[in-house]
């Protein structure tokens, strides 16, 4: 599970208020939709909980680890999808995911079961051999992908994970998350697409100008609207309304 | 023409980052002292060849006065302007054709094909400009104050200066843009960024062939050169306008000065009109190629390549494939370790007779000694040239995010990149090792303490330079260009070693130390120091990794 409390973070020596003192729970086996405008602090808050960035206040801990005070540990609780898959392109695919296997310490037979499976779901198989320069994007996006689950995190955290798929790939992948949570494991995603988290997530946080304005299921968002009006409407009027 | 105008403003703030400058300039004036404290360190490390430009120039004036000759002095610096732009410029245009400032963004803009060329050859041009305005003003200012030359002559000389890197630049656009046209090879981005690296050791070589004739112009040299069958004379022959932009320059009537200076505006401004007119399509046609270049894919057997690694060896690995593998990385870093003791040897090769006579004149001992700490002043210089450490983490750019949402020990992470710059030590060391075992027959005990004492050094340079990666990354670039030729980490790496080295040696000479107690107190020193530094990186490491965000 993923606990926030109260964390905030600042850019610009703290001029930029990114995010405001966000409090969140996603539970174990939970599929956990992040939604928001662009600039809302989706991705900062996605950094905070992988790792990446540290916040200025407030504490975050996967799967009851502290991600600043026990970083490594709390890492090894995390499968994470970058929003941008523009790394390391002079490996070749295989070298990418031997790599991120071991970091993860990943036993062989085990790294081979999942990037057979993986790669061959995603139709990449062919390529893992050839550098990750010559990939397309959405290839590129698929290798992370494989490579975030290649030690079956108990906590996968994807940023924007859909842009770049093609539509098999995109359904093969909710496909995938659905499996993941089924499991017992948490998802944690964020997107724009109103569309895709009504269909995947057992429930939604909504952030505007770093502050989180609703969280909840999808069935007590509805109950928000009014009549006949749809989700992606009312959706625009809380990211929109002061 | 404003299309092309706004390109070429474009153009210049992406690869110079003028704007840049002036913007810091207003509000972040740190910032624009770095980068103009940069750009200082860089014109700093070019003044060591500036200076013996110069004293070439004036040693060459004093011996072709009395036979008046000294107008070859200009004609030398136009010809050495000419070549280095002509030659550097055939670099310059293959790696400006792959920065990718086109991008798909640009090749679909309504913009006409000249705009793109035009733009592309003005950025070329502007980086020519700088290093042939320093080579040309060497000759120049000598010439101009030995001969008491008028105002004539510096306006003259000023118009000459400017319009010097059009003509061999676009002789080097006519040369390149049909090879990236009809090459296949040539539309291999790698092969071409590797072809022009072992270009650039060709023009080192030549360089330092050159550099071996200025460093001593005794009068059998001058005759050589100046003769009518001699280097400036063939030089002349092939590139007339050398010739002209010279007697534009020395000649005394005023009429054929300014016949000769119109000449060459004419020959050069019309082949650059030229290269407009005639070769804008076909440019525009190898940029949408190499944009639409893609790979075929390599199949393989999964089972046989999957393998587990201990994660220090895996990080290690990772590094050096990384490194080795971005051509931009290798020509500027490992490469170094081949490049130099190529151009060592060939500057050996053609100074041998000098140097064996001035080594027998030496008793075998002391010169065994001195040869020591010469082999170790090279095998620094080399391990510390490669740039391995310098920009170890600046090279990992916007990746270094993706790295720090690993669960990866930052020990393990740094120690991983000191045995990366340890591993091209060692090559360094095997290298300069062979000379002294083939050429100069040292003893076991001197390849012992030679190796013991260089990598130690280098170990502890590495771990500072580390140190100061891991203070100051450079980790926002655009291409890799900027990771480690334009990071003052690297330069200041560079340099600070240089430092050292003359520290060392200047304490060497001035305190006639000719002990090999020296060594072992080196090795003292410097094993102490490593095991300092060494806990205070693993230490500070521990907490910097998590602080650095972009």
């Amino acid at each position: 599970m993923i606990e926030i409390k109260n964390v905030s973070k600042t850019y610009s020596k703290g001029r930029i208020k990114a995010v405001k003192n966000i409090f969140l729970n996603v539970e174990k086996g939970e599929i956990f939709g992040f939604l928001g405008p662009n600039g809302a602090g989706k991705t900062t808050t996605i950094k905070m909980i992988a790792g990446i960035l540290k916040p200025d206040e407030g504490q975050i801990k996967v799967n009851g680890i502290d991600v600043v005070k026990d970083p490594i540990k709390a890492k090894m609780q995390i499968g994470y999808v970058p929003d941008n898959p523009e790394i390391f392109n002079r490996l070749t695919g295989i070298e990418y995911l031997n790599f991120i296997a071991d970091v993860y310490e990943v036993e062989d037979e085990k790294r081979y079961k999942k990037i057979n499976e993986l790669a061959e779901m995603f139709g990449i198989k062919d390529a893992l051999n050839s550098s990750i320069g010559s990939f397309s994007h959405g290839m590129k996006q698929k290798l992370i992908i494989i490579g975030s689950l290649i030690h079956d995190p108990p906590i996968w955290i994807l940023d924007e994970p859909l842009v770049g798929l093609d539509p098999k790939s995109a359904f093969i992948l909710k496909e995938i998350i659905k499996k993941h949570a089924k499991e017992g494991n948490t998802v944690f995603f964020s997107t724009h697409i109103m569309e895709i988290a009504e269909k995947l997530c057992d429930r939604i946080g909504i952030i505007k100008k770093g502050e989180i304005i609703f969280t909840g299921s999808i069935e007590e968002l509805r109950s928000l609207r009014k009549e006949n009006e749809s989700l992606e409407n009312l959706f625009l009027e809380l990211v929109e309304n002061e | 023409m404003n299309k092309a105008f706004s390109l070429i403003k474009l153009y210049i703030n992406s690869v110079f980052g003028l704007s840049a400058i002036l913007r810091d300039m207003k509000n972040n004036k740190r910032q624009a002292l770095k980068a103009i404290g940069f750009i200082i360190l860089i014109l700093f490390s070019f003044s060591g060849v500036l200076a013996m430009f110069t004293l070439f120039n004036i040693k060459m004036f004093d011996m072709l006065k009395p036979t008046s000759q000294q107008g070859i002095v200009v004609l030398n610096t136009v010809i050495m302007a000419s070549a280095f732009t002509f030659f550097v410029g055939i670099l310059t245009v293959v790696a400006t054709y792959f920065l990718n400032q086109e991008g798909d963004i640009i090749l679909s803009l309504p913009l006409k094909s000249w705009n793109l060329l035009l733009a592309k050859f003005i950025v070329s041009y502007i980086s020519e400009l700088i290093f042939s305005f320093f080579i040309m003003a060497t000759g120049i200012l000598v010439y101009g104050i030995k001969n008491g030359e008028g105002f004539l002559y510096y306006i003259f000389s000023i118009i000459i200066t400017f319009l010097i890197p059009i003509l061999p630049l676009s002789l080097g656009y006519f040369l390149i843009i049909p090879m990236m046209k009809f090459g296949r090879i040539f539309k291999n981005k790698d092969f071409v960024m590797y072809f022009s690296g072992f270009f650039a050791i060709l023009i080192g070589i030549i360089f330092q062939y050159f550099s071996n004739l200025m460093a001593k112009p005794d009068v059998e040299i001058m005759k050589k050169i100046t003769s009518s069958t001699g280097f400036f004379d063939l030089a002349a022959k092939i590139y007339y306008p050398a010739i002209l932009s010279t007697k534009a320059l020395v000649e005394k009537g005023f009429f054929i000065k300014i016949f000769c200076l119109i000449t060459f505006i004419i020959i050069t401004l019309g082949c650059f009109v030229l290269l407009l007119y005639l070769m804008s399509d076909m440019y525009y046609e190898t940029l949408i190629e190499n944009v639409g270049e893609r790979k075929r894919f390599l199949k393989v057997d999964l089972k046989n390549v999957i393998k587990r690694k201990n994660v220090l060896l895996s990080l290690l690995s990772r590094e050096m494939k990384l490194m080795n593998r971005e051509p931009v990385y290798f020509i500027n870093g490992p490469m170094i370790i081949i490049l130099l003791p190529v151009i060592l040897a060939i500057s050996f090769y053609f100074q041998k007779d000098t140097l064996m006579t001035q080594f027998k004149l030496i008793n075998l001992k002391a010169f065994s000694y001195y040869l020591n700490l010469i082999s170790i002043a090279g095998i620094i210089f080399l391990g510390a040239s490669t740039s391995i450490a310098s920009t170890c983490i600046s090279r990992e750019g916007k990746s270094f995010e993706f790295i720090k949402s690993l669960p990866i020990n930052p020990k393990l992470y740094v120690l991983a990149k000191l045995l990366h710059s340890l591993i091209f030590a060692v090559l360094a060391s095997i290298i300069i090792l062979a000379f002294d075992i083939f050429i100069f027959k040292l003893s076991l005990l001197d390849l012992l303490l030679i190796f013991l004492v260089s990598i130690l050094i280098l170990a502890v340079i590495f771990i500072l330079e580390i140190l100061i990666e891991l203070k100051w990354p450079k980790l926002i670039w655009d291409n890799p260009q900027k990771a480690i030729k334009q990071n003052i980490n690297a330069v200041v790496g560079i340099l600070g070693t240089m430092g050292f080295i003359f520290l060392l040696g200047s304490l060497v000479v001035n305190f006639n130390i000719r002990s090999y107690k020296m060594h072992f107190i080196l090795i003292l020193i410097f094993l102490s120091l490593l095991v300092v530094l060494y806990k205070k990186i693993i230490l500070y490491a521990t907490k910097r990794f998590y602080d650095i965000e972009i």
